[in-house]
């Protein structure tokens, strides 16, 4: 699925040397995302909060996402953002962390390819967040079969 | 109005007034929330919050309390000063802050400073109005003419500043500052699992040399003792002349400067009172190089110290207890003979003994 809703906005958090993060924007480029890059979390809730962006996908890699506690993520929550985390390496090492995301219904990739699916899938829902089906709702838990599917791979690459 | 009441002040009834926005424990930072006066302001405990808040409200001025505050504060402070370019953003700093935030108000972003000055804490929320809103800085002369004399009570107040925080003869900090510096580190150690360590040392035979040389060598003894132990010591520590003959030295880890080397070295170097030592013994050194012109040809290498050392928390966990142990260690060198540094702990305790 090409072309992102009006509303729809990817921030990409990090910096623009980043592999990881010049394979996003070349993919966001292709899908005509709108997207914004933003050199750090403190950036990226100004950007929303002052744009008025109401549908965000959030992506970067954990230890960029991952700021203030994880106050980051419960701001996304609030208001009704996803996070796609891209975590490199042992995740069993971040348990914790994965653990804050998967709380906040954000999305795991363990490879930068594996950012073409959220996209897809996030796009497809019109932006909302895991499981949020209702108007004006920002609960979390959508695609319960996908987060499920990924929890399941999660606890694969763990060894759980 | 008291601080509980004011702290749940609606701002969006005060559209046009000037607002503040406060970050950060400001329970810990400012002592007197009632002389804010009529400024409404908000609070934000949490620095993406804060950003969030500042987005929607123009602001006169954004106060960040550094302590607790983000790791990456300049990256916070940067994404403040776009968001609102025009508000005057202010550190709250504690003493043991102060290099952090002369560095972070160095810092640009966009063309513009990323903060525009600090204030050390905790202070009164008077103090944080006249910076945010200097009192009358422009003046009328006698024909009418307006002047700035921002740069004339810039000046009057640093030399205030400087008044009441140094000792005037030896340039070193005064009792009160050394004393407040001393209890905000320990209590920011106390939070951080970090350690803080206390050398207190007078002059031997100081009054000897008073009486027989005269005031003018005894002068000069002291401010020699200052120089040499400011030079013996990091940039960072603190020297201060605590009464007549009386110094003191407030050793602690400064988070801004990374040992170089491998991490079981650097956990060595931070070892208190290791380091102390070390500075000690390089200033006991420096001493019996020292001339001393007043006191004639044999003015050189006389000079000698008696000290004690005492570590937070191993020694005392409080100000009063740190320093009532290091003077006790001290009183125990002077017994010992003079001439000599010890450690908590007895006359077995002389840091000349110790590798």
């Amino acid at each position: 699925m090409k072309n992102s809703d009006s509303n729809q906005h990817v921030i990409v958090i990090g910096n623009s040397a980043d592999r990881f993060i010049q394979h996003v924007i070349n993919l966001l480029v292709e899908y005509d995302a709108k997207v914004v890059l933003c050199e750090d979390v403190y950036q990226a809730v100004g950007q929303w909060t002052r744009n008025g962006f109401s549908t965000v996908l959030l992506v970067g890699r954990l230890e960029h996402l991952n700021r203030e506690n994880g106050r980051f993520f419960q701001k996304a929550k609030e208001n009704c953002h996803t996070c796609c985390c891209f975590v490199e390496g042992l995740l069993a090492r971040r348990q914790k962390q994965i653990s804050a995301i998967e709380e906040v219904g954000g999305f795991i990739i363990n490879e930068p390819a594996g950012f073409e699916h959220v996209l897809e899938k996030w796009l497809a829902s019109g932006g909302l967040q895991p499981q949020v089906k209702k108007a004006n709702s920002c609960s979390s838990g959508f695609f319960k079969d996908e987060f499920l599917t990924t929890k399941a791979e999660l606890d694969a690459l763990i060894g759980v | 109005m008291g601080f509980r009441q004011m702290r749940s002040r609606d701002l969006s009834s005060d559209s046009n007034a000037q607002k503040i926005l406060l970050v950060g424990d400001v329970d810990s930072a400012i002592l007197d929330f009632d002389a804010i006066g009529e400024f409404p302001f908000q609070i934000s405990t949490n620095m993406l919050d804060a950003i969030d808040i500042a987005s929607k409200n123009n602001f006169v001025a954004i106060a960040v309390v550094m302590s607790g505050s983000s790791s990456r504060l300049s990256l916070a402070l940067k994404a403040l000063r776009d968001i609102n370019p025009d508000a005057k953003i202010i550190l709250l700093a504690h003493m043991y802050e102060e290099p952090a935030a002369m560095k972070l108000i160095g810092m640009a972003a966009n063309g513009k400073n990323v903060a525009d000055g600090y204030l050390i804490c905790p202070i009164e929320a008077k103090r944080l109005r006249e910076f945010i809103e200097p009192a009358d800085s422009l003046s009328r002369t006698m024909s009418g003419a307006v002047v700035n004399i921002d740069a004339a009570m810039k000046n009057k107040v640093e030399q205030l500043e400087k008044l009441a925080t140094e000792d005037e003869l030896t340039g070193l900090k005064n009792r009160r500052y050394t004393w407040e510096f001393a209890r905000q580190i320990i209590e920011h150690a106390r939070q951080e699992n970090g350690r803080v360590t206390l050398l207190i040392f007078d002059i031997d035979d100081f009054k000897h040399y008073n009486d027989v040389y005269g005031h003018t060598a005894g002068d000069e003894i002291l401010q020699q003792a200052a120089i040499l132990m400011q030079r013996s010591c990091r940039q960072h520590d603190i020297v201060g002349r605590i009464g007549g003959d009386e110094f003191a030295v407030v050793f602690w880890d400064d988070p801004l400067i990374k040992p170089a080397g491998t991490e079981t070295e650097r956990r060595t170097l931070a070892d208190h009172p290791k380091e102390a030592i070390f500075i000690a013994k390089r200033f006991r050194r420096e001493l019996k190089k020292a001339k001393l012109d007043s006191l004639g040809p044999e003015g050189k290498g006389v000079l000698a110290i008696s000290g004690g050392l005492a570590s937070f928390p191993r020694d005392g966990s409080t100000i009063q207890e740190l320093f009532a142990q290091a003077d006790n260690a001290l009183l125990d060198a002077k017994r010992s003979g003079k001439n000599r540094i010890y450690l908590v702990g007895g006359p077995k305790s002389d840091i000349a003994d110790i590798e």
